[in-house]
């Protein structure tokens, strides 16, 4: 890969294993974190019907409200259409943990998983028994793997980032800036 | 060895290490019960049959890898999807085939864009 292709990024994390190291675990830990959370995403209803599991989180943003506009959101379009919504959630943190533990395009799915760690936070941030800083955790663990390009890091971003360099594909070029 | 057939190695041995462990925690049910047996604290669970043919597909990359045909590599990941499809269909209702849940999805979907893109582009790269 040519220099102009090399991001600071990857200047600092080649010449300091340490951080190499650290990105890696750090990618694989939240792999496996959204891995083991899709498992209660239970289909065909999500808890709906029992007022359990994903459906009782989600109610907690009306029930313990912690921003108006998102209590909203989730009670007059959320809540009434709620089977469409487990299944979404279903897939994309399913789909979070197959890729951040594979490192491929994770540029891409570390925002993505900022954005259901912040949808979660505004969920049950006020409810009883919730430690709040575990939420900023996640949220600040995915803006680092983002920061750091951690699918460059023993993941397959950095294997496959050199045959998308040399691609003119617009598939290959999407997945060179998601990496 | 190269980078890329690593890759395919290291996605390979993941899977195949999922199947077995899965295929031994399910030892003693049903071929087909809904409820699998778990890899560790993951979350992913399969029965039987579903670790049986987690297995083998990662027997198929592993080998894929080792031959370097990209064709065994892309069937693998051609079978992993299927399964992904599987846990959609039947991951919480009563006729769950391959004893799945979300957590499998996770690794189905995983392993078949990995095992696909890395026999993708590496067919691409040649």
């Amino acid at each position: 890969m040519s220099l102009s292709r090399t991001s600071p990024v990857e200047l600092t994390a080649e010449a300091n294993p340490a951080s190499r190291i650290a990105f890696f675990v750090t990618r694989i830990v939240l792999g496996l974190l959204w891995i083991q959370n899709s498992g209660w995403k239970t289909p065909p209803d999500f808890g709906r019907n029992a007022g359990s599991g994903l459906y009782k989180f989600t109610r907690f943003a009306v029930e313990h409200e912690v921003f108006a506009p998102y209590a909203f959101i989730v009670r007059e379009l959320i809540l009434p259409n709620f089977v469409v919504f487990g299944w979404l959630v279903l897939i994309v943190e399913a789909s979070l943990g197959a890729f951040l533990l594979l490192g491929l395009a994770t540029r891409l799915w570390a925002l993505v998983g900022v954005a259901q760690s912040l949808a979660i936070a505004l969920s049950v941030l006020n409810a009883p028994g919730e430690w709040s800083w575990a939420y900023y955790l996640m949220i600040a663990a995915h803006l680092a793997i983002f920061a750091a390009a951690a699918g460059r890091h023993w993941g397959l971003d950095s294997v496959l980032r050199p045959a998308w360099a040399r691609s003119d594909s617009r598939l290959a070029r999407l997945l060179l800036k998601a990496s | 060895m190269d980078a890329l057939r690593r890759a395919q190695f290291a996605v390979a041995i993941v899977a195949l290490i999922a199947g077995v462990v899965t295929l031994v925690a399910s030892l003693g049910l049903p071929l087909t019960s809904p409820r699998g047996g778990a890899l560790g604290g993951t979350g992913i669970t399969f029965n039987l049959l579903g670790a049986a043919l987690v297995s083998v597909l990662g027997i198929v990359a592993l080998v894929g890898a080792v031959l370097r045909r990209r064709s065994l590599v892309l069937a693998a990941a051609g079978g992993f999807a299927l399964i992904a499809v599987q846990v959609l269909l039947q991951f919480g209702r009563s006729a769950n085939l391959l004893g799945t849940r979300g957590s499998s999805l996770s690794l189905a979907l995983g392993a078949a864009a990995g095992l696909g893109a890395l026999g993708l582009w590496g067919r691409r790269d040649s």
